[in-house]
């Protein structure tokens, strides 16, 4: 029987999925590719992207370029958590198959 | 079943992300521009040497100089320079990353280029004898490597990849209708389309795309 509190509970909802999803391709990415690439509001996106911060998974950077730009990476605590996700969904498919 | 069945979801929704948010440019702005100027200097050479020098040397010894081995030969040569700038400008930036150098950016770019180069090499073979056949195919086969790029490269690469594809056929089609009285004004015309196409659209292109250093405030 799988132990459902395996999964990490801030990570496990779709969301957020994808904002660490994206954030673990890349480097940094900026908030308006973010928005663009997972197709969220605003709102939404900054909401999510909150909660991720707060858990330590996200840090922010704000520069100055032509104009003033907010972008997100993954924290070592954010992709070591994400990789422990990734390990839970991997065990949760291989027990389904025995 | 039911967790399986999302499991096994959300892993399909990962790995679709992690494929559209991968972006890998096959050409960097120094490896434009060394491949550039490399193409530069060799269409000016060949064309010197087969304009003045050699050429009127050569007859005057009663030898026939074989323009389609010092074509191969000097442009083959521009390929192996650029080859060897781009692998080393793609090993430095993956440990300035600290990425592995075979990444898997670079595993999609080469099989995406495989069969539009593969294709060129085998009309190289074939075609190895007429320029005007060659040279535009060069261009587009090099051109349809880059467009095949598109899903994972910085948009700047498929629009050179269509500018190649384009002057290539256009190049094909002017070869196709327009009557050469002598082969070397043939051959002239191959070697001013091949600079003209790999050398100045590099150079553009490396000046379009070079790093712009930005200074963030916090």
């Amino acid at each position: 029987m799988f132990d459902f509190d395996k999964l990490d509970k801030t990570i496990h909802e779709r969301a957020r999925l994808g904002i660490m999803t994206l954030l673990a391709s890349r480097q940094s990415w900026p908030f308006q590719d973010l928005k663009s690439e997972l197709g969220m509001s605003d709102g939404n996106l900054v909401t999510h992207l909150r909660t991720l911060h707060d858990a330590g998974f996200v840090a922010v950077t704000k520069e100055m370029l032509d104009r003033p730009q907010t972008s997100y990476s993954l924290t070592e605590k954010g992709r070591i958590a994400f990789q422990e996700y990734l390990a839970v969904l991997e065990q949760i498919i291989n027990t389904g198959k025995h | 079943m039911n967790l399986r069945t999302e499991a096994e979801e959300n892993l399909r929704v990962i790995r679709s992300l992690m494929e559209k948010s991968t972006i890998y440019r096959a050409i960097s702005a120094p490896t434009a521009l060394v491949g550039g100027l490399a193409s530069i200097i060799a269409g000016v050479m060949i064309h010197c040497w087969w304009c003045m020098g050699e050429c009127s040397i050569s007859i005057a010894q009663g030898v026939t100089p074989n323009r389609i081995q010092q074509f191969f030969g000097v442009w083959l040569c521009v390929l192996f320079i650029t080859g060897i700038a781009n692998t080393y400008f793609i090993w430095r930036g993956a440990v300035l990353r600290k990425e592995p150098f075979i990444s898997a950016g670079m595993k999609m770019a080469l099989l995406a280029l495989f069969p539009p180069l593969m294709t060129g090499g085998i009309f190289t073979l074939i075609c190895h004898e007429v320029l005007s056949i060659l040279a535009p195919i060069w261009m587009i086969c090099y051109g349809l490597g880059l467009i095949a790029t598109r899903h994972f490269s910085p948009s700047s690469i498929p629009r050179l990849g269509w500018a190649f594809l384009i002057t290539g056929l256009s190049c094909f089609l002017y070869f196709k209708f327009t009557r050469w009285d002598l082969a070397i004004e043939v051959h002239l015309f191959a070697n001013i389309i091949m600079t003209a196409t790999f050398g100045l659209f590099h150079l553009i292109y490396a000046a379009c795309t070079w790093p712009r250093k930005t200074s963030p405030t916090s």
